[in-house]
């Protein structure tokens, strides 16, 4: 008797498997509609911003005539900012009021989308969302009993490397939405504010800072693998998703910096290496660690993390499922 | 053919199964009995692949990984998603694409077209095991293996599952596992036993014996 000659279902016909009950599951939609909301937030927030920069502004233009000072020609001198503790000092107001006022006209504008959404999402949501969706991934078929039926039919590594694709899927659709979104957004603020303030008249006089665009998305899918990865490992080990989610979130946003190794640090460092924080989101700043070794870290511990949601699920094989 | 030779299975220092050889011809439908927690659902976790066992399980002279498109195996818990409908939940299990056409047609007396239409969490236990047992129908699957298939399931239920079975052996090799001897064994035309971890293979049951018995168990619920 030979052999059936029969491939296994492929991993690619498992992502679209894995995406359905991610949406039937309530899950993507949620993460959208969340995403969506806070994209509309952030540029709310950043035309706020605009309004008070351009008031600050307008205060400072008026002090200088009050003191019979030249606003003009201030302009065309650089501004100085020293730190002394916690007290800052400018040495040229006019000059660093314009430069914040046009950096944030240059935040607002539809051409900014990408970097400011990356920049704001990339370290402040993406590593809470995908390590829920790669945990909800990792679990969620567990909960209805469903796994066994999985492993059946797509065997043991096709499963895992289905959900890392489909977690990358995810990241390509949550982050479309969000650009989207935020576009859209950017372009009416824009225009609503262009016709209250004088937009066009804050050209930017300093130059400004080079953007490596293949750096920065870069980093933010290290992001996304790391924590999703991340994610899918913990589900594999312990099964269930309430406990592990909980513990992250207390993790991320309660829990100061627990060292330079920290991996919220690493992330902090890349951050600050390819993006440019000078508008109105603000990422903590980072406990000083090389950028190469906090690169080197955050890859090693992705590959680590990948690798971890395999060696879980033969684990936990099949008594969890 | 799946052939299990010199299997060993041990869940946390327990032996469930001990050294069994057995061998489960195509197109026969095997029954595969033994009391409570005698280890039958163990074993069929290992036949299908997702249970560390020792010896060898072979489908065909083929390796588990290389005949997955051609397994499929009804657990006894019926797991469904809730939030899908049925049609939608046989295409989970499948993990394909299949018109409602082709999902009703399997066995339309089996899983009508409202039923089907339901959300999963709104079907009972053994609506949940129809759904199964048309998502086993539909599979075309050249191995099919049935966890206790018809607890839960009404008589009329079993008798479609029955006649379903007899009419798709031909063409495939069926595992079966069971308590109720009298309903198992009419559908079956092997038995093999699963006593105290030792497999014992009882052969080939009467072949007119189980036609006429898998047919009277049809007529008389048809009836």
């Amino acid at each position: 008797v030979s052999a059936p000659a029969a491939p296994s279902p492929g991993v690619l016909r498992q992502v679209p498997v894995e995406l359905r009950l991610l949406w039937r599951g309530f899950v993507l939609p949620v993460c959208l509609i969340i995403c969506a909301l806070l994209a509309v937030g952030n540029v709310a927030n950043t035309a706020n911003s605009v309004r008070a920069d351009y008031a600050l502004v307008q205060h400072t233009r008026a002090e200088y005539a009050a003191n019979g000072m030249n606003f003009a020609a201030d302009l065309g001198k650089p501004a100085k900012v020293t730190t002394s503790g916690n007290e800052q000092s400018v040495t040229n107001l006019a000059r660093y009021d314009y430069d914040t006022m046009a950096n944030a006209v240059i935040a607002i504008s539809p051409a900014s989308s990408v970097t400011e959404s990356l920049k704001y999402f990339g370290f402040l949501l993406y590593p809470l969302v995908f390590f829920l969706v790669g945990l909800w991934l990792a679990t969620g078929q567990r909960r209805y009993r469903l796994e066994k039926v999985t492993l059946v039919r797509v065997g043991t590594v096709r499963t895992v490397a289905a959900r890392q694709l489909t977690l990358l899927v995810v990241a390509a659709i949550v982050t479309a939405t969000i650009l989207v979104v935020d576009a859209v957004s950017r372009a009416v603020a824009t225009s609503t504010l262009a016709a209250q303030l004088p937009l066009s008249a804050f050209s930017p006089l300093s130059p400004q800072p080079t953007q490596n665009s293949f750096a920065q998305w870069g980093v933010i899918v290290l992001v996304v693998l790391f924590f999703g990865g991340a994610g899918i490992a913990v589900g594999a080990f312990t099964g269930v998703f309430a406990v592990p989610a909980i513990v992250f979130l207390i993790w991320d946003y309660v829990v100061p910096f627990l060292g330079a190794h920290d991996p919220r640090n690493w992330f902090d460092v890349l951050g600050h290496a390819v993006y440019s924080y000078a508008s109105t989101f603000e990422l903590s700043p980072p406990i000083p660690l090389g950028v190469p070794i906090a690169l080197a870290a955050a890859l090693a511990g992705a590959v680590v993390l990948l690798a971890l949601g395999y060696l879980g699920i033969r684990i936990r094989n099949p008594l969890a499922t | 053919v799946i052939e299990l030779q010199n299997v060993g299975i041990a869940v946390r220092g327990r032996t469930i199964v001990e050294q069994g050889t057995a061998t489960l011809p195509s197109a026969t439908v095997t029954h595969l009995a033994g009391v409570n927690g005698s280890g039958k659902t163990t074993l069929i976790r290992a036949i299908a692949g997702i249970q560390r066992y020792s010896g060898s399980i072979r489908f065909d002279t083929a390796d588990v990984a290389r005949v997955r498109s051609q397994l499929y195996v009804c657990f006894d818990d019926a797991p469904v998603f809730p939030y899908l409908s049925g049609y939608e939940n046989v295409r989970l299990l499948l993990g394909r694409g299949l018109s409602r056409a082709a999902i009703a047609s399997v066995a339309p007396a089996l899983a009508d077209d409202r039923m089907l239409r339901m959300r999963a969490r709104q079907l009972s236990h053994g609506q949940r095991k129809r759904v199964h047992l048309v998502a086993a129908l539909a599979s075309g699957a050249r191995y099919l293996i049935l966890d206790e298939a018809l607890n839960g399931v009404d008589a009329p239920t079993a008798a479609q599952v029955a006649d379903a079975l007899v009419r798709r052996s031909p063409s495939a090799t069926v595992l079966i596992t069971g308590h109720h001897d009298d309903t198992y064994g009419a559908l079956s035309t092997r038995r093999i036993e699963l006593v105290g971890g030792s497999l014992i293979d009882r052969g080939r049951l009467d072949d007119r014996a189980v036609t006429a018995t898998a047919t009277g168990l049809v007529d008389e619920v048809s009836a």
